[in-house]
């Protein structure tokens, strides 16, 4: 029994960061039709912010990650995806792919290719024992900001008048032009909090691990993206579902596979993939089908 | 018409397989050339240096492509080879795989008489391969794979490393001898290296009387806080082997020891370094078994001049104790060039063969016709204690065991 539970506490916490990375990745392709590859790259500049600055100023380091994080979403739109936005979702997936790959290699030559490292709010790394179940205060700490920033993220798509406009070009962005939505203002505001969220998982992260190299995002990336395509592209709810499920998945998996097979647990998570893509090409979540973006 | 967002989901999907498949894209290629100057002229020396100057392969590579560079401008201060200068044209392949036996061509397309390859078997192989075909001499300054040799095909090629045999013995010996009787084994898949790492290290083990109460892999990237759960839940372990690099090496380390593995760890080459210590504030009780060490504290007072010589040269230490065979590269090809008399690959390869106990810089050096890499040489235990990187002491293989 303490086993099951620790095990489901390791998950909650692995699906709780896939789970921010697939709202960041989510939010943005409601919009845009974007799955943007180049997401983790976001991620991984809060994380250069967080380990560089953090020895310094744990505050300037927190606050700065955020300015990072929002800019460098920012950037992305306006240097390369606004001119994209006529083509065709095919086109901007190559092309966030490609910047993945640029800013990889700028980072590379920025920071150099070997890791940076830092103790990075060392303090919620330490663990305590309850009952024979060990709690990490960084998994409940993970837990509760993804919490925060989906109810956040809620709140705002409903209770203002820049979230309702988002949602509404999220459910069609051609209507909703049409209906007098600033798209460019919609695009930069959705971009602007990717970009937060990105910052928020950065934090978890660098906490975890303590180190940063230039391809440090491309995992939760992924992983986020996988989750939001089971979950559903279109449907935000059902991506960050889809990103819990993902996280959760492969930590049952690393936790519950015997030995022997344990290795080929990645594989089974994206067995799980191709049989929701068969079964529901829209994802778990998404009812009918979606609509063309011009 | 389908609906976009079902053939967005497919292109994502593929997309993200590709990744995958092509082991997580870490940098885009890039190849610069900064060749010295003009190929084989003068009748002296060419090394075409086929290494990763950036990539994620540069942190291995470059601490002994900095000291290549350094031993070549001792000799030819020196006067060179028979009165040559020593040539150096360097390709940078960015660690991408696909560049390997393109640079390699390039350089042999250049007058290069010697390759110098990149610091893991299955990166360099390419270009250790269109070598081998041009009948040219191939040198890996810190391959660990004892299969750089004729088991992977090269007969023109040798390692200055310290193969993996050894080095996984000497951590099994160690712990041991540290009275660590039962251990967990935690295997980075990603490379052959701490694959091959950890099955010595067990085999050793075990053979000396050891106990594995578990055996867990992962990759780079992942967190390991599920595996940590798993070894806290088991037998508890005396030593852990941590066979991986940095920074998923380092991930593993930071998730043992926040969540309350507090046993001794012991771990390879891969882990050497201070780069990553500060990602595990007050990390103790970890031991590396390496080359040689960077904090000035080697046993060996010329690896101390060289590292100190690294640091005046190129602003910082090396980050890793296999700085020292790239001089010992160097070193090995005019001493083996003293015998041969030429620059041909099969007469400067039967002079390889003919070291015994050479003195390199790097240790004792002896080749053989089916290991073309070493496995008996001493190396240096470091402790890490309080986060501070220090030596512990020198110590050779009592036995080598292989693993198939």
């Amino acid at each position: 029994m303490t086993s099951f539970l620790q095990a489901l506490i390791d998950a909650t916490s692995a699906g709780a960061v896939y789970a921010l990375a697939a709202l960041g990745i989510g939010l943005v392709f409601g919009v845009l039709r974007l799955a943007n590859f180049a997401y983790g790259e976001i991620i991984t500049a809060s994380a250069y912010t967080l380990i560089i600055v953090w020895p310094i100023n744990p505050v300037l380091a927190v606050l700065g990650a955020a300015v990072v994080g929002v800019a460098v979403a920012l950037l992305m739109n306006y240097a390369v995806f606004s001119w994209l936005r006529s083509q065709s979702a095919a086109t901007l997936l190559i092309a966030s792919f490609g910047l993945s790959i640029l800013l990889q290699r700028i980072y590379e030559g920025i920071f150099g290719a070997n890791v940076l490292s830092a103790s990075v709010a060392s303090g919620l790394s330490t663990s305590v024992n309850l009952g024979g179940v060990r709690l990490n205060l960084l998994s409940v700490v993970t837990i509760v900001l993804a919490a925060v920033l989906l109810v956040g993220v809620q709140l705002f798509l409903t209770r203002t008048s820049i979230g309702l406009q988002v949602q509404a070009a999220s459910a069609d962005f051609r209507i909703a032009r049409l209906l007098g939505v600033r798209s460019g203002l919609v695009i930069a505001v959705t971009f602007a909090i990717s970009g937060f969220i990105a910052a928020a998982v950065a934090f978890v992260l660098t906490v975890q691990s303590g180190t940063v190299g230039p391809s440090f995002g491309v995992q939760p990336t992924l992983f986020g993206l996988i989750g939001a395509v089971i979950g559903g592209l279109r449907n935000l709810r059902g991506a960050v579902v889809g990103g819990f499920v993902v996280g959760v998945a492969l930590s049952l998996l690393t936790s519950w596979l015997p030995p022997e097979i344990n290795p080929f647990r990645t594989a089974f998570v994206y067995l799980l993939v191709i049989a929701v893509l068969v079964l529901r090409p829209n994802g778990l979540f998404s009812a009918g089908a979606g609509k063309v973006r011009t | 018409m389908k609906p976009i967002v079902a053939r967005s989901g497919a292109a994502v999907a593929v997309a993200a397989s590709f990744v995958l498949l092509a082991g997580c894209v870490s940098s885009a290629p890039a190849e610069s050339d900064s060749t010295s100057s003009a190929a084989g002229e003068g009748g002296g020396l060419t090394i075409g240096v086929v290494m990763a100057e950036t990539g994620f392969m540069s942190p291995f590579d470059i601490p002994a492509l900095n000291t290549i560079k350094m031993e070549v401008d001792a000799v030819n201060e020196a006067g060179g080879i028979d009165g040559a200068p020593i040539e150096l044209n360097i390709v940078d392949t960015g660690s991408d795989l696909d560049q390997y036996a393109s640079a390699a061509q390039q350089v042999i397309d250049a007058g290069a008489d010697v390759i110098v390859v990149t610091c893991d078997y299955d990166v360099a192989s390419p270009a250790s391969l269109v070598a081998e075909a041009a009948g040219i001499l191939n040198i890996a300054p810190c391959v660990g794979d004892t299969i750089y040799g004729p088991a992977g095909g090269l007969e023109l090629g040798f390692s200055m490393g310290n193969g993996t045999p050894g080095e996984s013995s000497v951590m099994a010996e160690f712990a041991f001898a540290e009275g660590w009787k039962n251990a967990v084994f935690l295997t980075d898949t990603s490379i052959k290296y701490t694959v091959g790492q950890c099955d010595v290290a067990q085999k050793r083990f075990e053979e000396l009387g050891g106990t594995t109460v578990g055996t867990y892999d992962y990759v780079q990237g992942e967190s390991i806080v599920e595996t940590v759960s798993q070894i806290t839940a088991g037998t508890a372990p005396d030593v852990v082997f941590n066979c991986g690099y940095s920074p998923g090496g380092a991930q593993a380390a930071k998730d043992l020891r926040d969540n309350g593995v507090t046993a001794p760890i012991v771990s390879g080459f891969g882990m050497d370094g201070t780069f990553w210590l500060d990602s595990v504030p007050g990390l103790s009780d970890y031991y590396t078994v390496t080359y040689s060490s960077i904090m000035g504290d080697d046993p060996n007072a010329a690896v101390n001049e060289l590292a100190d010589g690294y640091e005046a040269e190129y602003g910082e230490r090396p980050s890793v104790g296999s700085f020292v065979t790239g001089t010992s590269t160097v070193q090995a090809l005019v001493a083996a060039y003293e015998t041969a008399g030429s620059w041909d690959g099969k007469a400067l390869a039967d002079a390889f063969l003919a070291f015994d106990g050479e003195d390199l810089l790097v240790g004792p050096t002896t080749f053989t016709d089916e290991l073309h890499i070493n496995v008996e040489r001493p190396q240096r235990v470091m402790k890490i204690t309080g986060g501070e990187l220090a030596f512990l002491e020198e110590r050779a293989p009592e036995k080598v065991v292989f693993v198939d």
